[in-house]
């Protein structure tokens, strides 16, 4: 992917989850910025980017006793942000491999990690594809800038709630 | 992230400022939050006015604060969401689980109430 912007998060002994999330939040910021998507945009992508990272470092190098090497990228693309996060940790697709979302009468405290943050990243991407290439997981996601509704709409839908 | 605790009577009105991220960051707003909470207070309010992010480990800390609230018979109200961070609350469905209102006046009408 040609990327606007790309990040490689080289793989330690000690993975530092806290220095990470700073690094993306730091380098979405740069881009986002940069691309005028809007601060809402910016959110969007630094929460999923947030959120599968966590669970990449937290999973992904159970087997292999070192956080997986993580590979960032960001295109932008008319309204719509591209994002790409691949990993070399054990395979996993967000998509059928996460815990369900804990429901919402239950104990959240005791639930599992994963299944609150990737619930959220399915839920505000407009798409998500999973697929495992050369021993790397990579999850494709678009975005899109969200779109001031027009006026005609606003109204309409002020006169509906009276 | 930073974190203002102000008391008016029993009620603690906890206002994070910044970012609530990470499994340690969230894990320290909890506890600061816990920390906050004296045997006589009947309510918690979070202004979340100066929030500026929050992701799943955010939400979790919420959730114990939910759970820690209920079992000391205390309110619980949720002030001043951003509209990303509100967001974040209603894709979780956490917006079902604890009181979320606009004004920080709302918030004390309803502990109050």
């Amino acid at each position: 992917m040609a990327g606007e912007g790309s990040l490689r998060l080289t793989p330690s002994e000690e993975p530092h989850q806290e220095s990470v999330l700073e690094t993306i939040a730091a380098e979405v910021e740069g881009w986002g910025t940069r691309e005028g998507w809007g601060s809402s945009l910016i959110f969007k992508v630094n929460l999923v980017l947030d959120e599968l990272a966590t669970n990449i470092i937290v999973h992904g190098g159970k087997e292999r006793r070192r956080s997986p090497d993580i590979v960032i990228e960001v295109a932008s693309r008319g309204d719509e942000v591209i994002i790409e996060i691949s990993d070399d940790g054990r395979p996993f697709n967000p998509l059928s491999d996460a815990p369900p979302p804990p429901a919402v009468h239950e104990n959240l405290e005791d639930a599992p990690v994963g299944g609150l943050g990737i619930h959220l990243v399915k839920n505000m991407v407009d798409s998500m594809s999973y697929r495992r290439e050369n021993g790397r997981n990579r999850v494709t996601m678009t975005a899109r800038r969200e779109q001031p509704v027009p006026a005609a709409t606003t109204s309409h839908r002020r006169r509906l709630e009276r | 992230m930073e974190l203002t605790i102000e008391r008016d009577g029993g009620t603690v009105i906890a206002r994070p400022n910044g970012r609530l991220e990470g499994l340690q960051g969230a894990s320290k707003f909890q506890k600061a939050l816990e920390k906050s909470i004296g045997p006589d207070d009947h309510a918690l309010i979070l202004d979340m006015e100066a929030l500026t992010y929050i992701s799943s480990a955010g939400l979790r800390a919420v959730a114990i604060m939910i759970n820690r609230t209920k079992a000391a018979d205390m309110g619980f109200v949720l002030c001043s969401l951003s509209k990303s961070v509100n967001d974040v609350f209603t894709t979780s469905g956490f917006n079902r689980l604890v009181q979320v209102v606009d004004t920080l006046e709302d918030a004390r009408w309803t502990v109050a109430a």
